[in-house]
């Protein structure tokens, strides 16, 4: 038996509304994301890159086939044992709105451990804080930092619990380009160096070069696939899509 | 070419396309102003009924008679002279005498009056529910409300007497008698004429008058022209004019009733603005960016205020048609259940709504003022200006705390001694709560932290719920200070009566000492008197009191007097906790010591069949009216002989009062010449009275508390509306339905028990301050402070308990999206 992959996906499909409204968002993808990989998912807009990203999650249902964390398949899961799942062994960046404006820089990077009732590992800490470079700024509240700087502390809330995977959803969409570049960096190095698998949602092939593989979907199926992405590639094949 | 569509004012579509597309979101303010003006409006129509019901009552007895002549005291048969002299006069069809009397019902402490039913058939305007008429001087009708309180029923006796005769009756029927709030105060009897004319009976009439009814030839106005012409120097009117006189002298009682019921319509009305301002707060907060828009596409501030009062006048509209149909429902119901008149009076109503309105229009105004600040470039920021929710200003604190310290300044004036110390307690009380409410922005915040640090440890959730609860500190204040206004006042309510029931009691201890007396004038009861009253259900102990008349000499000439010598036995069944009487000491009824020119302490001589006594004497109501109270030895050497005269006996607490009254009354009634008194009546009339008010104030009071509790739903209900990403932020890092849905009751709890627990400080303070004052008013001596534990704490319970039934709904709607629903862009 091969090892247990981080996340995978098996002929999922979704479908928004029913009857003459509906919108098959996800048309059967099947994918496998190693562990210690970083993948960029990529396509046009409304080509069900964020509906994937939410199935596979457990952040929504699919309507059909399987989405499995660490070899658990969700579909079997009731809603709590799929928060658990989430809170537990999933870390999530959003685009915006990252960050509960209530709490400090510090307190929203323990959240998911607090929910647990868990305590994070000093050192871990440490490290993740150090490495974003975020020491100054814990215990600033949301209002107070840039959206780089918000978008930084979402990373070390979704590294500090150790999740088996890491889901970010254009998590560079609201950020400029310098900011996107440190972002980025960060995390091609957490997977380098730490191991930690990540699957990131963009339509930016910049973005996406930062990644080992980017998978291609168009309208709801993945339709390419591209080893150690350079951004010319990218745009050459999201240039033959879109013809 | 396409014609261009123009709008005439495109605000006021705006404002309406945001109620049509968001109902739910101002279901609240319809709410708490339909709950205030229905509440005024049901006031005012039943208030009107009740008028109307009283009024008839008035009128009844005057409508079909044409001119009344109110003759002034006098004897009888000059009356009777003067009822023939009329009746003769050219236009009277007739003239008969009207009697008004009353009668203690012997035996008893209870009062009734008697209205003589004249025999011409035109007059008897009252109706009979059963039997008839009184035909003889020894018949009497009682009304339906007064015989079940004297627990009589026709064929049954009833003895009554005043302070020269008695007479003993037999009741022939019952009258109708409308079960009004206002009227059937006074127990009410129906005699024939002739009761007054006959021996053995009561002839002393209160108000004697002649009911002149015209042929139809004159007109009243001429009629009672004709009528003064023979009547001398009596009082001659038109029945217009007649009922039109007592209506001015008995509403009064109606106006301190519309008052009292006004002040409470304001209340309501004050605590529904405070919440439709916090509503209208939030809403332009969640609305900034949207405004924000509309002013960077061309939007002026006027514009953007007019749009607002447009929403809010058609808000306050929807809300007073509702209220006006609601309070117009209840008045129907209460209508019916006291089978009284029904009466519209639309001018009020159509002025209650019109205020309804005018709040909600009012109450926009401060909201508005912060849209218009709005500037175009909110539109772009995620993220609202901190200035948005601004704190509360230096001025205004100052100008809080001025008010505190104001009001607590007064409130000490009220202490000292001055004349007008309930004018100091009571405005000092107002100027000090004015000041409280409008300070919660300063203490209510910490209030909610430190609540909220006790619950911190028990979770993430409970956290969370903190930081949410105080992260807008003008809102958590806002609700905060309609709940804390409300419960404050039915604590205050609470403090207070409790207060003024202990001092009273108290008091009424030292002023009536002996529940019930039975006592001969002269000499000495049956032997079985002591045991029959002590067999009486409801009396819990009796024992006899040897008396006898003596002569008391002071400073002015010798006065015969009672006396009683109550042995140890006797002082068992005293109230409170009155020392033994010594034998050194003459006690006296306080207002014999002032008849008869004692002082205080001062020496008096006593002097009995077998011996005198001289010895201080003190006031003290132990003593009988007009009489004395000495030690049982001291009693022997006045009169060696003195029988058991007086029995003294204490009530059961809680026992049943009329049916220990009719007990009493058939226990005595065979002793002939006996007399009862004692101070169980007005205890228990104040009693009454005390626990009648609170429990109206009270239920009035409920409406207020229920707009705040409105309130607390709709902010938290907002609130959720408002911070549903941040909800849906939660549930994707792991947040379970369960604690979303328990952070959001913790929230509640603490917002409403912030309010709670403020509003039960601030209330039993201004509760005790009332007493104090209200007790000095009434000069009662020795003010208690007292108040009821598990009501306070019921008031605590209901308002947090339906502050967190409150989160249920916000909580399930906030629990049920998913995550993505949730996190979409919108
Ligand atoms: N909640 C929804 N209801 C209906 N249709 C949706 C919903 N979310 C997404 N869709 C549709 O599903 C398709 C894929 O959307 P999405 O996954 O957001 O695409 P992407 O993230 O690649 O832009 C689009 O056609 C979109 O309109
Ligand atoms: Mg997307």
């Amino acid at each position: 038996m091969t090892e247990i992959s981080p996340a995978a996906a098996r002929d999922l499909t979704k479908t928004y509304g029913t009857g003459d409204t509906a919108v098959p968002a996800l048309r059967g993808v099947t994918a496998d994301f190693g562990r210690g990989t970083f993948t960029a998912v990529m396509g046009p807009s409304g080509s069900g890159k964020s509906t994937f990203m939410h199935c596979l999650a457990g952040l929504d249902r699919a309507t059909g086939g399987h989405a499995y964390i660490g070899g658990q398949d969700l579909s079997v899961l009731d809603d709590r044992e799929l928060t658990r799942v989430r809170r537990d062994r999933i870390g999530f960046v959003f685009q915006s709105f990252n960050l509960l404006p209530t709490l400090t820089a510090v307190q929203n990077i323990l959240l998911p451990l607090d929910l647990a009732g868990r305590t994070a590992d000093p050192a871990k800490l440490a490290a993740v804080v150090g490495s974003l470079r975020l020491g100054d700024r814990l215990d600033h509240r949301p209002a107070e930092l840039s959206g780089g700087q918000q978008q930084r502390v979402a990373i070390a809330r979704a590294l500090v619990t150790g999740p088996d995977v890491v889901f970010a959803d254009e998590p560079t969409g609201a950020l400029d380009s310098q900011s996107a570049a440190t972002l980025l960096d960060f995390l091609r190095r957490s997977c380098r160096e730490l191991g930690q698998t990540i699957v990131m949602v963009t339509h930016d092939p910049i973005a996406a070069s930062y990644a080992d593989r980017a998978l291609l979907l168009s309208d709801g199926r993945i339709v390419d696939e591209l080893s150690d992405p350079t951004p010319d590639a990218v745009l050459g094949v999201m240039r033959s899509l879109a013809a | 070419m396409t014609a261009v569509p123009r709008t005439r004012f495109p605000m006021a579509r705006n404002a309406l396309a945001e109620l049509r597309l968001n109902p739910h979101r101002v279901i609240a303010v319809v709410v708490a102003i339909m709950i205030s003006v229905g509440y005024l409006t049901a006031s005012v129509t039943v208030l009107a009924g009740e008028s109307a019901t009283f009024e008839q009552s008035v009128i009844a007895r005057t409508a079909a008679t044409d001119v009344v002549v109110t003759v002034g005291a006098g004897d009888p048969a000059e009356h009777a002279a003067l009822a023939t002299r009329i009746s003769t006069v050219a236009g009277v069809a007739s003239a008969d005498l009207s009697f008004l009397s009353q009668g203690r019902v012997t035996g008893s402490s209870d009062w009734v009056q008697q209205q003589s039913v004249p025999a011409n058939p035109k007059l008897r305007w009252a109706d009979l529910t059963e039997g008839r008429w009184p035909a003889t001087p020894g018949e009497i009708v009682l009304g339906s409300v007064t015989a079940r309180q004297l627990n009589l029923d026709i064929g049954d006796r009833i003895t009554i007497n005043d302070r020269n005769s008695s007479a003993t009756l037999t009741v022939t029927g019952l009258a109708h008698e409308g079960n009004s709030l206002l009227s059937g105060l006074a127990p009410r009897s129906f005699v024939a004429p002739s009761f007054y004319s006959v021996a053995g009976s009561i002839h002393t009439s209160l108000q004697t008058e002649i009911l002149v009814i015209g042929d139809g030839t004159v007109t009243q106005d001429q009629l009672a022209a004709r009528v003064t012409a023979v009547a001398g120097g009596d009082r001659v009117e038109t029945s217009a004019g007649f009922t039109q006189r007592k209506l001015a002298e008995k509403t009064q009682g109606v106006f301190i009733f519309q008052l009292l019921l006004l002040v409470f319509g304001a209340v309501a009305l004050l605590v529904g603005s405070i919440m439709i301002v916090n509503t209208f707060l939030i809403l332009v907060a969640q609305r900034r960016r949207q405004i924000g828009l509309l002013r960077a596409v061309g939007a002026g501030r006027d514009q953007i205020r007019r749009g607002l009062l447009v929403e809010a006048t058609a808000i306050g509209a929807t809300g007073s048609l509702l209220g006006v149909g609601l309070g117009v429902a209840l008045a129907a119901c209460v209508a019916a259940v006291l089978d009284g008149e029904f009466a519209l009076p639309a001018g009020q109503v159509a002025a209650v709504a019109a205020v309804g309105v005018m709040i909600a229009v009012l109450s926009v105004l401060v909201p508005a003022r912060r849209a218009v600040r709005i500037a175009p470039l909110d539109a772009l920021r995620a993220v609202a200006d901190p200035a948005t929710e601004r704190r509360t200003s230096l001025a205004r604190r100052a100008g809080s705390l001025g008010l505190i310290a104001l009001g607590l300044a007064a409130i000490g004036l009220g202490f000292t001694d001055t004349t007008v110390a309930l004018l100091y307690s009571v405005g000092g009380s107002f100027v000090c709560a004015a000041g409280l409410l409008s300070a919660t922005g300063l203490f209510l915040p910490p209030l909610l932290r430190g609540l909220g640090s006790a619950l911190r440890r028990t979770g993430p959730a409970a956290r969370l719920a903190t930081d949410n609860a105080v992260r807008n500190p003008g809102r958590a204040a806002a609700t905060g200070a309609a709940l804390m206004l409300a419960v404050g006042l039915v604590v205050a309510l609470q403090v207070g009566a409790a207060g003024m029931k202990a001092t009273a009691d108290g008091n009424l201890d030292v002023r009536y000492p002996v529940d019930v007396t039975v006592s001969m004038f002269d000499g000495a009861l049956p032997a079985r008197a002591t045991g029959d009253i002590a067999a009486v259900s409801g009396i819990a102990g009796a024992a006899g009191v040897r008396s006898s008349r003596v002569t008391v000499r002071g400073g002015g000439k010798p006065r015969p007097v009672r006396v009683l010598g109550p042995g140890a036995d006797a002082m068992a069944v005293v109230s409170g906790l009155h020392p033994p009487v010594s034998a050194g000491v003459v006690l006296a009824d306080p207002y014999l010591l002032d008849e008869i020119g004692l002082r205080d302490g001062g020496p008096v001589t006593v002097t009995g069949r077998s011996g005198s006594v001289t010895l201080p004497v003190r006031a003290d109501h132990l003593a009988p009216d007009e009489g004395l109270v000495v030690a049982p030895q001291v009693l022997a050497t006045l009169d060696d002989g003195a029988p058991v005269g007086t029995v003294w006996a204490k009530a059961r607490p809680g026992a049943d009062v009329t049916a220990l009254r009719s007990q009493l009354r058939s226990a005595v009634e065979p002793l002939t010449g006996a007399e009862v008194g004692g101070g169980l009546s007005a205890k228990l009339m104040y009693h009454a009275a005390l626990d009648r008010l609170l429990a109206l104030t009270t239920m009035l009071l409920a409406v207020a508390v229920l707009i705040a509790l409105v309130g607390v739903g709709n902010t938290l209900g907002l609130s959720v509306l408002e911070r549903t990403r941040e909800s849906a932020l939660l549930r994707a890092l792991g947040l379970q339905r369960r604690q979303l849905r328990g952070m959001l009751a913790v929230e509640a709890a603490l917002l409403s028990l912030s309010g709670a627990v403020a509003g039960i400080a601030a209330g039993t303070f201004f509760g005790w301050i009332g007493t104090h004052a209200v007790s000095g008013q009434l000069n009662l001596e020795n003010v208690r402070f007292s108040m009821s534990v598990p009501q306070t704490l019921t008031v605590a319970a209901v308002a947090v308990g339906a502050g967190i039934l409150a989160s249920v709904l916000p909580g399930r709607r906030a629990a049920r999206a998913t995550p993505v629903e949730a996190l979409a862009e919108r």
